[in-house]
C-alpha cells in the first residue's frame, strides 16, 4: 500500500504543527525539556511552557547553547534537522535516514532532539505523559504512524553539508551532458487534471482507485505515453500525476471521500520552482509511487526508500556545482549503509568471478563487467528527478558510465544553492491551426499558460512540443471555468506566434453562444405567487431571482431566500415522491387538480395528453382552488404523437390519483390505439345453461356451426349453417325456439 | 377586504407590510431555453421528451426528478452545449 504521510499534515502550518504537537505532551514532559533547554521561566502551565520553550528555540544563540554538549556520534540528527519538511517525516523513516547518514545511535539521536524540544513528536491519538515514552515511541508505539515535526526555526535553514563529500567515484570530466526542463510532470500533472474535469474519479474506502478508473487512466494515450527525454521509465504516469496533483491542491476528495475532482486551485499561479518544490516533497514522502497491486512483497532493494531518496540526494547535496558523481559509486555507498543488506547481498553482478584456463589472454581481463544500478536508484535519479529537474546526468569521459549532478533546482532544494531564476519567458509559444489544433512549445510553457490551456483546451500529445485542440466540449468547459469567448482567443492571441485563424475564433464564440442558449437548473427553488401583482411586491422587497412567468421567480439556492416577509400557503420537495392530487369526476374524463396539494410538474405532464378546462371561479369560487383537464381523443392522439403511451397514462394516474384508470379513458385509449371495432349482423344462440352452451361448443356434430363464444351462454353461429345446426340439436333433444 | 397579517417585528416606525402568500417548490430541475424554438426542438426528441414532464411555460420545460444526470448527457449527445447552474439541493 502506498504510504504518505496524511495530506492534512502536509498541509498544516508548522507552527501549529509543532505547536499542537507540544501541546498534547503532559506538563512533565514540557518541564522535562525546559529543565534540558535550562530555561528559567517560571510558567507552569501546559501552553505557558510550550510558548517558553518555542521562544527560546526561536533563538539562534539559546539553540547554539543547547546543543554544545550533543556528543559527536549524536551530532548527525542536529545536521538532519534543517531538512526536515516543515509538515514533518515519519519517525521510522528519519530513524533510517540517519543510518544511511552514518549515524551509529539513531534512536538516541532522535531522543535528543526530542528531549530538547527541537523536534515534537506528532502522535495525536497518544499523549506523551512521560520522558521515557519518547523511548516507547522510538520501538514503535503500538503500530501508531508516528511524526516527528521540527521547531519552525530549524526547518529550511541550512548550515552546511550532512556529509563528508564522496572521494570516489566523483569527476569533473564528463560527456553528452543532459538536462531536463522540469515541466514533464506538471504537464502530465495538467492532463490528468482535465480529465478529472470531464469525469472525476471515484475513491475506494482507502482512497485508492477503483480498477475501472485505474484501467482509465491506464489506457489514456496522452498520460500514459512515454516520457519526453526519457532516461528510466517510470511506472503507471497516471497514478504518480494523481499524487502530484493532490500535492498541488489540483485535486482533491469531496467531503465523504468517494469521488476525486478536479479545483481550480492557486497552483497555476505559482512559479515553475513553487511548483518542483511542491512535487518533490510529494514524491520524496510517498513510500511509493505506483498504485498497490495487492502483492505484499516489496520489489528487491525498495526497503526505506524514502530514507535512501534522501539519502541519495544529500550525497549529491556535498559535491561543487561542476563535479559529477559515478552512479555505479552511489549505488554501491548506498548498499553498503543498508541497515537489512543481508536481505540483498544475493544481488550480484553477472560475474562475480572469473576462471582463465590456458594461456593467459589480454582480451579476456579487457573492460570488467559494469555493475548492475539498483532499478529503484535509476528510476528516482534518472526517471523521477531528472524529469522534476533536480538533478543532470552525463557519461564519464574515463568510463563512459553514467554520472549524475544535481542542477540548480536541486541545489537550491537542497540547501546547497541559492535559487535559480526563472528560465527565459517565450511568451509567442503558441501555434493555432485552423484545424483547432494547438502546438504549444514546451519551452514557453509556464504554470500560467499550462493552466490556461488545460482549462479550455484538450490535450491531444505530449513531446518537445504539445499539441492540445478546441472542441465544442473543451470551449464549454473553459465557460464552465469562468472563462468567455473573447478570453480564450485571447489567450491564444496573445501566446500564438501567428494571427488565430478567423475560423478557430469563430468556431470558440459559436460553442460558447451555444451554451448561452441553454440554461439548466438543477435543485433549484421556485417561488410561485397567487398572482402577477404579489411577484411584483415580492420583488419590490428585495426578492431577486429569474422569472419563469409572470407568477413563479427561480432561486438558484433556498438559502438565498429570505422568507420573513412571506406566508407559506404550501412547499414541496421534489426529490420525495409525487404527491396524490388528482380526482376524476363520475364521468371518468374530467380530473381536478387540487391546487393545495399539486407540483409543478402535475399541470405540465396532464398537459401532455389532457386539455385544460376553463372553470367559472366567479359563481363558484370553490372552483379557484382546482384545476381542472379533461381527456379527449384529440388530446390523447395528441399525446400518442408525443411519445405518451397508455401505459404511461395508466402509471402517472394510479400514481397522482391512487385510482386505477376510468374505464371512459380506457375506451378512448382503445380508440387512440387504433383497433377497429367491428360492427357486425350476425345469429347469436341464446343457451339456458353454460354447461349446453360448452357441449354445442364441443360436440363434433354442433362444432362446426359456432363461430365464437360470445359469452358463458351465448354463441355466435354461421348465417349459411342455421337449418343444420336446428336439425343436429333436435337430434340431440334440445328444442330451438327462433326469436 | 380582509385584513392581512402583518409583520410584527422590526422597526415599530417603519410601515407593516402584509406578509405575501407563497408556495416554494425545492429540489425543482428545469431547462430554461432562450427562443421557443428550442424548447419544441427539445421537446420533439422522443428521448429527451421522455426525460422531462413537460413545459412550464413558452421558455421553460420541467426535468423528470432524478432524471437531471441522464438529460445533460442526452443534451451533449445531441451537439447542444448548456449552461449548468447547481442549486444548494445537488
Amino acid at each position: 500500500m502506498t504510504k504518505q504521510l496524511a495530506p492534512e499534515l502536509i498541509d498544516a502550518d508548522s507552527n501549529d504543527l509543532y505547536r499542537t504537537s507540544l501541546g498534547l505532551y503532559s506538563p512533565a514532559v514540557l518541564r522535562g525539556i525546559r529543565d534540558h533547554l535550562e530555561l528559567d521561566v517560571s510558567a507552569r502551565s501546559a501552553a505557558g511552557l510550550v510558548k517558553a520553550i518555542e521562544e527560546c528555540l526561536s533563538d539562534p544563540a539559546r539553540r547554539a547553547t543547547a546543543v554544545t554538549d550533543v556528543p559527536a556520534e549524536l551530532r548527525p540528527g542536529l545536521a538532519l534537522l534543517p531538512y526536515l519538511p516543515k509538515f514533518g517525516w515519519r519517525l521510522e523513516d528519519m530513524r533510517d535516514l540517519l543510518r544511511f547518514v552514518g549515524c551509529t545511535a539513531p534512536d538516541k539521536s532522535m531522543r535528543m532532539l526530542l528531549g530538547l524540544g527541537l523536534m515534537a513528536l506528532h502522535a495525536p491519538a497518544w499523549r506523551v505523559e512521560t520522558l521515557r515514552h519518547f523511548d516507547l515511541a522510538m520501538n514503535g508505539w503500538e503500530g501508531e504512524q508516528l511524526v516527528v515535526v521540527p521547531h519552525p526555526a530549524v526547518s529550511h535553514h541550512f548550515n552546511g553539508a550532512v556529509f563528508d563529500a564522496p572521494k570516489r567515484g566523483v569527476t569533473r570530466q564528463v560527456r553528452d551532458v543532459r538536462e531536463n526542463d522540469g515541466r514533464e510532470f506538471l504537464l502530465r500533472v495538467a492532463v490528468l487534471w482535465q480529465r478529472v474535469v470531464e469525469a472525476p474519479l471515484r475513491l475506494t474506502q482507502d482512497a485508492g482507485l477503483f480498477r475501472r478508473d485505474q484501467e482509465r487512466l491506464y489506457s489514456d494515450p496522452v498520460l500514459s505515453s512515454p516520457m519526453f527525454d526519457e532516461l528510466a521509465p517510470l511506472d503507471d504516469h497516471g497514478h504518480l500525476a494523481m499524487l502530484l496533483g493532490k500535492s498541488l491542491g489540483l485535486l482533491r476528495p469531496d467531503d465523504d471521500g468517494g469521488v476525486l475532482r478536479a479545483t481550480l486551485g492557486t497552483a497555476w499561479q505559482s512559479s515553475i520552482a513553487v511548483l518542483q518544490q511542491r512535487m518533490w516533497h510529494a514524491l520524496l514522502s510517498a513510500n511509493d509511487w505506483t498504485p498497490p497491486s495487492g502483492d505484499d512483497a516489496p520489489a528487491i532493494g525498495s526497503n526505506h526508500l524514502p530514507a535512501k531518496r534522501w539519502a541519495v540526494l544529500l550525497r549529491l547535496a556535498t559535491l561543487r556545482p561542476d563535479s559529477w558523481l559515478s552512479l555505479a559509486e552511489l549505488d554501491a555507498d548506498l548498499r553498503a549503509c543498508e541497515p537489512d543488506r543481508g536481505a540483498t547481498v544475493a544481488e550480484r553482478g553477472t560475474r562475480p568471478f572469473q576462471v582463465v584456463v590456458g594461456r593467459y589472454s589480454r582480451d579476456a581481463q579487457a573492460a570488467p563487467a559494469r555493475p548492475e544500478i539498483a532499478p529503484w536508484l535509476s528510476g528516482f535519479l534518472l526517471g523521477a528527478m531528472y524529469q522534476l529537474g533536480v538533478v543532470h546526468t552525463a557519461e564519464d569521459a574515463a568510463d563512459a558510465g553514467p554520472v549524475v549532478r544535481l542542477s540548480p533546482a536541486g541545489r537550491w532544494l537542497l540547501g546547497a544553492g541559492p535559487q535559480p531564476p526563472e528560465p527565459p519567458a517565450f511568451e509567442k509559444t503558441l501555434f493555432v491551426q485552423p484545424n483547432h489544433e494547438v502546438i504549444a512549445y514546451r519551452q514557453g510553457l509556464t504554470p500560467e499558460l499550462i493552466g490556461q490551456l488545460a482549462s479550455f483546451c484538450r490535450w491531444k500529445g505530449l513531446g518537445a512540443a504539445a499539441t492540445l485542440e478546441l472542441t465544442p466540449d473543451s470551449v464549454y468547459r473553459g465557460l464552465e471555468f469562468g472563462r468567455t469567448a473573447e478570453e480564450m482567443i485571447g489567450i491564444l492571441e496573445r501566446h500564438s506566434q501567428r494571427p488565430v485563424p478567423p475560423a478557430v475564433a469563430d468556431s470558440v464564440r459559436t460553442w460558447a453562444g451555444r451554451r448561452e442558449r441553454l440554461r439548466l437548473y438543477t435543485h433549484a427553488s421556485v417561488l410561485e405567487f397567487a398572482s402577477a401583482e404579489e411577484l411584483e411586491a415580492a420583488v419590490a422587497r428585495g426578492v431577486a431571482g429569474d422569472r419563469l412567468n409572470d407568477r413563479m421567480l427561480l432561486v438558484s439556492g433556498e438559502h438565498q431566500i429570505a422568507l420573513a416577509g412571506f406566508r407559506l400557503s404550501g412547499s414541496r420537495d421534489y426529490r420525495h415522491p409525487p404527491a396524490v392530487c388528482v380526482s376524476p369526476s363520475d364521468d371518468g374524463i374530467t380530473w381536478d387538480v387540487d391546487l393545495a396539494r399539486s407540483d409543478l410538474l402535475v399541470g405540465c405532464e396532464l398537459a401532455r395528453f389532457a386539455e385544460p378546462v376553463a372553470t367559472d371561479t366567479e359563481f363558484n369560487p370553490e372552483q379557484a382552488h382546482f384545476l381542472r383537464f379533461r381527456i379527449t381523443p384529440a388530446s390523447l392522439a395528441n399525446g400518442a404523437r408525443h411519445g405518451v403511451r397508455p401505459q404511461h397514462i395508466r402509471d402517472w394516474f394510479k400514481q397522482r390519483s391512487g385510482l386505477e384508470l376510468p374505464a371512459s379513458v380506457e375506451l378512448m385509449l382503445q380508440a387512440s390505439s387504433r383497433a377497429p371495432v367491428m360492427l357486425a349482423s350476425m345469429l347469436v344462440l341464446q343457451i339456458p345453461s353454460a354447461s349446453v352452451a360448452d357441449g354445442i361448443e364441443q360436440h363434433p356434430d354442433t362444432k362446426q356451426f359456432v363461430l365464437r363464444r360470445l359469452g358463458p351462454t351465448t354463441l355466435a353461429i354461421k348465417t349459411d349453417g342455421v337449418e343444420q345446426l336446428t336439425q343436429t340439436l333436435l337430434r340431440l333433444g334440445i328444442e330451438v325456439a327462433a326469436q | 377586504m380582509a385584513k392581512s397579517r402583518v409583520e410584527s417585528r422590526g422597526d415599530p416606525v417603519a410601515p407593516r407590510l402584509p406578509r405575501i402568500p407563497v408556495k416554494l417548490h425545492r429540489n425543482v430541475s428545469l431547462i430554461k431555453t432562450s427562443h421557443t424554438h428550442l424548447s419544441e426542438e427539445l421537446l420533439a426528441r422522443r428521448k429527451l421528451a421522455g426525460m422531462l414532464a413537460g413545459r412550464l411555460t413558452e421558455h421553460v420545460l420541467l426535468i423528470r426528478p432524478g432524471q437531471e444526470a441522464a438529460v445533460i448527457e442526452e443534451l451533449r449527445k445531441i451537439g447542444q452545449s448548456p449552461q449548468i447552474i447547481r442549486g444548494s439541493g445537488g
